[in-house]
């Protein structure tokens, strides 16, 4: 629920900053908006992870935010923009360009009815074993000793020492 | 009106509605299951024709006033097994 302040929202796992939302959520607006009116692509699920500090224990704790609009309709506002083989193209392989997409498909001219559903999913022991996993088996191990000594206090130590076996 | 940040903003004009919700216990009025038409039933004894969560627009003032009949109508997405209580009591946990 949006707090008070409008700052954040307060769901089940904690609070997530409203700053943390914004672009996500217009780009997924922008996907939903190819779907429906340039029928391009499939419905895809709109996702990403935020990482936020346990305020218990002072741990980083990471959840995968899913934009769940199965209760949203778009309205044009006007009249729909022409996009072109070639703008859909340039759309397709920078999907995450907003300039591009502020331009080729103008805000003004849609209007989004209904709700979203953000669900936030815990994920910090798969984020930490793929951290981990990255630093013991990527290419920049060495290089990266550095950010493991200044995170290892944040981590708890069965989780490393888990970890850590499954590499022995 | 102020210019919105693209860091920050949702770009789009929106219309808060919980119309199509609405709708999809519409639907269940008419579902084959006795037990799912029944609970659709109830759903509608707590949110008359003239409700306003019934509006064209809902007003942020009058979704936080009837924020227990929106997590009525929300169970048709999110079980209440995995609502609030359930779900802090599972992140609350220790790794």
């Amino acid at each position: 629920m949006l707090d008070p302040d409008n700052s954040s929202f307060t769901t089940a796992v904690g609070k997530i900053a409203q700053a943390d939302l914004g672009v996500h959520k217009t780009l997924a607006a922008f996907n939903v908006i190819l779907e429906t009116f340039y029928g391009v692509g499939k419905h895809v699920e709109h996702s990403y992870v935020i990482e936020s500090l346990d305020p218990e224990n002072g741990l980083a704790r990471f959840h995968r935010i899913a934009i769940d609009t199965q209760f949203v309709r778009i309205v044009l506002t006007g009249d729909k923009p022409e996009l072109t083989a070639d703008d859909l193209q340039l759309i397709s392989d920078n999907p995450s360009d907003l300039d591009l997409l502020t331009s080729k498909l103008p805000t003004e001219c849609f209007e989004f009815q209904g709700f979203s559903i953000l669900r936030a999913i815990d994920v910090t022991q798969s984020s930490q074993h793929e951290y981990w996993q990255g630093i013991i088996c990527g290419p920049d191990a060495f290089a990266d000793l550095h950010s493991v000594h200044s995170r290892q206090h944040q981590i708890q130590y069965n989780e490393v020492n888990i970890l850590f076996q499954g590499h022995s | 009106m102020a210019e919105k940040d693209t860091n920050y903003d949702f770009l789009f004009n929106t219309r808060l509605s919980f119309q199509h919700l609405i709708d999809f216990w519409q639907r269940e009025l008419e579902n084959d299951s006795a037990a799912r038409r029944a609970v659709a039933e109830k759903v509608f004894e707590f949110i008359p024709e003239d409700h306003p969560l019934r509006a064209f627009e809902v007003s942020v003032e009058d979704s936080k006033e009837h924020w227990e009949l929106i997590d009525l109508l929300m169970t048709a997405v999110i079980p209440t097994s995995s609502g609030r209580t359930a779900l802090r009591r599972h992140s609350s946990r220790s790794i």
